[in-house]
């Protein structure tokens, strides 16, 4: 029983709920609402820079544009980014549980350092990584890949070049930069499992393996959902990864990796025409939120009664 | 039941009170000095060293005149100065950069012309393609400082033999230096900048005077394929690789600027510079170039402080001023009466610049359409780069850059 | 038989640590390529991966001589301290509420802020900009602590919800029945229980507000107000002269205090439910 479920069954509405909730509600009103409603307005106008401050309505003509310009590969940046989605979730989960289980087995002394030293991925800032992994692991010329390549007799390896070495280099990048933060939720989670569960499970005679698919996985899995999904949809709108290290100006490999944020930032948001990318950063929401309400409806519902 | 609203309640009041208490920040204008004096800001996103300079230089000058100029670092300046276009309260009063991006902030109406804070006199003191350089739509924008262009720069400890005096003679001995396990000159040959000496050198563009988008253009085509040639000998050609393997003293030559002098310095490079107008291209024309301006662009909203401006900028229009940025940061003076200055004439970039600019530079397009070229062309020159069909890709980002333009209006 | 079980037991230890060396030494192949570099007397980069040209301490002397990291790390801390107050508060009520109370629009409100969380923030920026110049909140802190904490709550108040609603509700009706009102319960009794998860909470935000560079590089205009990460940013945004000992010996050092933090605060991860016995 949760406390969820005991007070859905007392069958009674609290006022003061929305006294515990307003703050919150307020600071989203404010930061997330006012601007997606404020570039919905914008995306009826013709804002760009031969109208940055003396704007009119024009219905919905971006909208019309928009739309018009969808084409093979504005879907394919779509089917991309689906794709890394998932690509990205099962390997952050799994790279995660496997990390905060081995963390805490039983009597593991000096866990924290290694917990800590684990964090180091999330501690620099992301730019400041993407850059270490570019010149450091990826350069072809003196980074690990070109060392490797050349240990073996290849010739310089570039891999950010090709597209599907650039999705493989950026996935990884990705994903190292992204389990930190969920191992240390696991962590968490696993450390507030009811040790009595565990004490029973011993007296039963349960192994290592036993335990963990018995006991933590199940414990563990609605406490860490509600993150999980959050950071899907991190994935979904991931950026920096993708763009530092294939198309950043200067050092643009040609790999013609797009995922659907880089493609609108490259082709809408250069002509600085903030009407139409404005149009165009609706529709993504528009299509984010038909995509991910099943899930969200599910987690809302889920734990929500 | 009321205790069960006031603790809520209290931790709702105790927050914003929390976010009240938190320190403001400093604001930039009001700062330093007599209680008389005018503060003025420029914002950059160049060496600081080198603006902190100019903006004590023109404080100095003008210490009888109570006017401080205070220098800011703004990263990613281009779209910062959009931003923050008509807000004067935290806006700057004007800003440093390049004059390429000049035609954009016209037309979004957030400059105000430089006639009107420098005299005639004063702008007939610079270099005419300078001024030209920042002119837009018949109006002039730009308070000229320096020019930038592209030279040749090689590790005078590494180079083997003559330098050659043409393309095809680069070629070859990029050639013989990677059979030989070395690197010749590397240059970022996918990238439009790096490449427009190749491009405007062949009688191609990347966009017109009427904002056509040259990728098609059967000169570019010819260009893109000849630039294809080098790649397979500059590495990979991304910036980080090609600027390491320079400074490390791996590669005997790169395709850079003056702002790349100091990182040449700091390694201790023996260097030398040659002018792309010396290298002939199999059609006979030199390498030609993009010329850059660098120099200051004033905010409209800051007309009321017009007079400090004006000083501002005649102080910073001096031949000390320029004698000493050519000396310490290596800029071809606009100045044409520092032209002539040792500091000027001993400084063997700033003559091969001189002489790039003479022969065979094209100033960068300052129209706001350019701004949107940069991507499609470089998509282009990196298709054609890793092998893909010329015309093919030409029709392709062609029609891209067509929609990007279009996409602006 | 005693001695086998502790030999068991030091040698499962020391393979656990064995493995745990072996897998931070690949994980943190980028971070000690990094350190290698900070400690070089010059860049050299085409050297050799972990190569160490000339050791020296200059590259960290130097940020604190020549950079204003003082006033960038306090910048930093100011922001990062106010945002973590200012969002964990609200959103540690708010899953509360969720997690143990009944009212109406529970799950529109919840779905709807789910999916407001799928947005992309940076898409809006410059909506936010125009609502900050008309506020007179650009180049203040309060502007800043505002836009992290918008953007930090929903994840903050998500993160918290999955715990409060896994809380045995056994724990609370106990209290109620005791007498005591809803904030006695949440002070007394869930808050306590729901510590790890409040630290986890607060550690996100922190690096979150921490390393973030976009906003604070453009919501600000003067360098007094550089954090670590935008004035870090400023530095290397400028590539065309990269200093890569110095670069490197400063973005490891703008990644110490995370650490620090995050270990200092694993002693108070133990959750109250271990620490307190409490069984369903």
């Amino acid at each position: 029983m949760s406390l969820a479920k005991n007070n859905a069954s007392k069958k009674r509405f609290d006022g003061t709920a929305y006294l515990y909730i307003a703050v919150v509600l307020l600071l989203v009103a404010v930061i997330v609402v006012f601007p997606i409603g404020y570039t919905v307005y914008i995306s009826t106008t013709n804002m760009n820079l031969y109208h940055w401050y003396d704007f009119d309505f024009i219905g919905f003509s971006n909208y019309i544009r928009a739309f018009a310009q969808t084409n093979g590969e504005f879907l394919r940046s779509l089917g991309l980014t689906l794709l890394w989605t998932i690509a990205n979730m099962v390997l952050i989960i799994f790279v995660s549980l496997v990390l905060a289980v081995l963390l805490n087995i039983k009597g593991f002394k000096g866990k924290n350092i290694y917990k800590t030293l684990l964090m180091f991925p999330w501690a620099v800032p992301s730019y400041v990584s993407i850059l270490l992994w570019r010149i450091g692991i990826f350069n072809g010329e003196f980074g690990l890949f070109g060392d490797i390549s050349r240990f073996f007799g290849g010739d310089s390896f570039f891999i950010l070049q090709s597209y599907w070495g650039a999705f493989f280099a950026s996935l990884m990048v990705n994903v190292w930069l992204s389990y930190p933060f969920t191992m240390s939720m696991m962590d968490g989670a696993l450390q507030s499992i009811d040790q009595s569960l565990y004490e029973a499970a011993k007296l039963d005679g349960s192994g290592f393996w036993r335990t963990t698919f018995a006991i933590s996985l199940p414990e563990i899995a609605p406490i860490v959902a509600p993150s999980l999904l959050m950071t899907a949809f991190m994935q979904f709108k991931q950026f920096d990864v993708v763009y530092l290290l294939t198309l950043q100006k200067g050092a643009q490999t040609g790999a013609g990796l797009q995922t659907i944020i880089t493609y609108v930032h490259t082709t809408a948001f250069e002509s600085n025409n903030y009407g139409l990318s404005s149009a165009i950063s609706t529709i993504i929401f528009m299509l984010i939120a038909l995509l991910f309400s099943r899930f969200a409806y599910r987690e809302a519902k889920g734990r929500g009664k | 039941m009321k205790r069960q609203v006031i603790i809520p309640l209290a931790a709702l009041l105790s927050v914003v009170a929390l976010a009240g208490c938190a320190p403001e920040g400093n604001d930039s204008s009001t700062s330093s000095g007599t209680p008389a004096s005018t503060t003025i800001t420029f914002w950059h996103d160049n060496d600081k060293a080198m603006m902190d300079y100019l903006a004590s230089a023109a404080t100095d000058a003008l210490k009888d005149e109570h006017i401080v100029v205070q220098a800011v670092k703004k990263s990613g300046i281009q779209d910062q100065i959009k931003l923050y276009g008509n807000d004067a309260s935290n806006g700057p009063d004007f800003f440093f950069g390049a004059h390429d991006a000049i035609g954009a902030y016209a037309e979004m109406g957030i400059l105000s012309g430089i006639e009107n804070f420098a005299s005639a006199e004063t702008l007939g003191g610079f270099m005419e393609s300078t001024v030209d350089a920042g002119e837009y739509k018949g109006t002039k924008y730009l308070f000229p400082l320096y020019a930038e262009t592209n030279l040749l720069f090689y590790n005078k400890d590494l180079w083997k033999g003559e330098m050659p005096t043409t393309t095809e003679g680069l070629l070859q001995y990029n050639k013989s230096r990677v059979a030989e396990g070395g690197y010749g000159f590397l240059n970022q040959y996918n990238d439009t900048y790096n490449a427009a000496p190749w491009v405007n050198g062949f009688g191609g563009f990347v966009i017109d005077a009427n904002a056509n988008p040259g990728i098609n253009n059967a000169a570019t085509k010819e260009a893109a394929a000849y630039n294809a040639k080098f790649a397979p000998t500059m590495s990979d050609g991304a910036y980080d690789t090609i600027t390491n393997l320079f400074l490390e003293g791996k590669a005997d030559g790169i395709l850079a600027g003056p702002w790349f002098v100091s990182s040449v310095k700091e390694a201790g490079i023996d260097c030398g510079y040659v002018s792309l107008s010396r290298f002939a291209l199999p059609n006979g024309k030199g390498l030609a170039p993009y010329e850059g301006v660098q120099g200051f662009a004033v905010m409209k909203y800051a007309e009321a402080k017009k007079e400090a401006i004006g000083k501002a900028l005649e102080a910073m229009a001096d031949v000390e001023v320029a004698k000493a940025l050519a000396k310490d940061y290596n800029c071809t003076p606009a100045l044409t009466a520092a032209s002539n200055a040792s500091e000027v004439t001993s400084n063997e970039m700033i003559k091969e610049t001189q002489y790039t600019i003479a022969q065979t530079a094209v100033p960068t397009p300052n129209i706001p359409e350019m701004g949107v070229m940069w991507t499609p062309f470089t998509n282009f020159l990196t298709a054609v780069n890793k092998g893909g069909d010329v015309d093919e890709n030409a029709e392709k980002f062609q029609n891209e850059a067509l929609q990007a333009i279009a996409n602006m209006h | 038989m005693r001695i086998g079980i502790k030999a068991r037991k030091v040698a499962k230890n020391l393979s656990l640590h064995a493995l745990f060396i072996l897998i931070c030494f690949v994980v943190l192949i980028p971070i000690i390529y990094a350190l290698a570099i900070s400690f070089s007397a010059k860049t050299n980069l085409t050297g050799g991966i972990f190569a160490v040209t000339d050791f020296t301490f200059d590259n960290y002397i130097h940020i604190f001589t020549e950079l204003d990291f003082g006033t960038w790390f306090a910048n930093s801390l100011i922001l990062s301290l106010s945002t973590v107050l200012v969002t964990v508060i609200p959103s540690t009520f708010a899953a509360y509420a969720f997690a143990s109370m009944k009212f109406r629009g529970k799950t529109a409100i919840l779905m709807v802020l789910l999916i407001l969380n799928a947005f992309p923030q940076v898409l809006t920026m410059t909506a936010i900009f125009a609502l900050f110049r008309n506020a007179h909140l650009l180049n203040t802190r309060i502007g800043l602590i505002l836009v992290y904490a918008g953007s930090n709550t929903i994840f903050a108040f998500f993160n918290l919800k999955g715990y409060f609603a896994s809380l045995p509700s056994s724990i609370e009706e106990a209290a109620r029945i005791d007498g005591a009102n809803r904030p006695q319960t949440l002070f007394r009794i869930v808050l306590p229980l729901a510590r790890p998860s409040i630290i986890v909470t607060s550690i996100l935000v922190f690096i979150n507000c921490w390393n973030e560079y976009l906003f604070a590089s453009t919501f600000t205009t003067g360098e007094e107000l550089y954090t670590l990460a935008s004035g870090l940013y400023a530095l290397q945004s400028n590539n065309l002269a990269r200093n890569w000992p110095q670069f490197a010996a400063a973005s490891l050092f703008v990644s110490l205090p995370v650490l620090v933090v995050f270990f200092s605060m694993q002693r108070f991860m133990v959750s109250g439910l271990t620490a307190g016995g409490v069984k369903e």
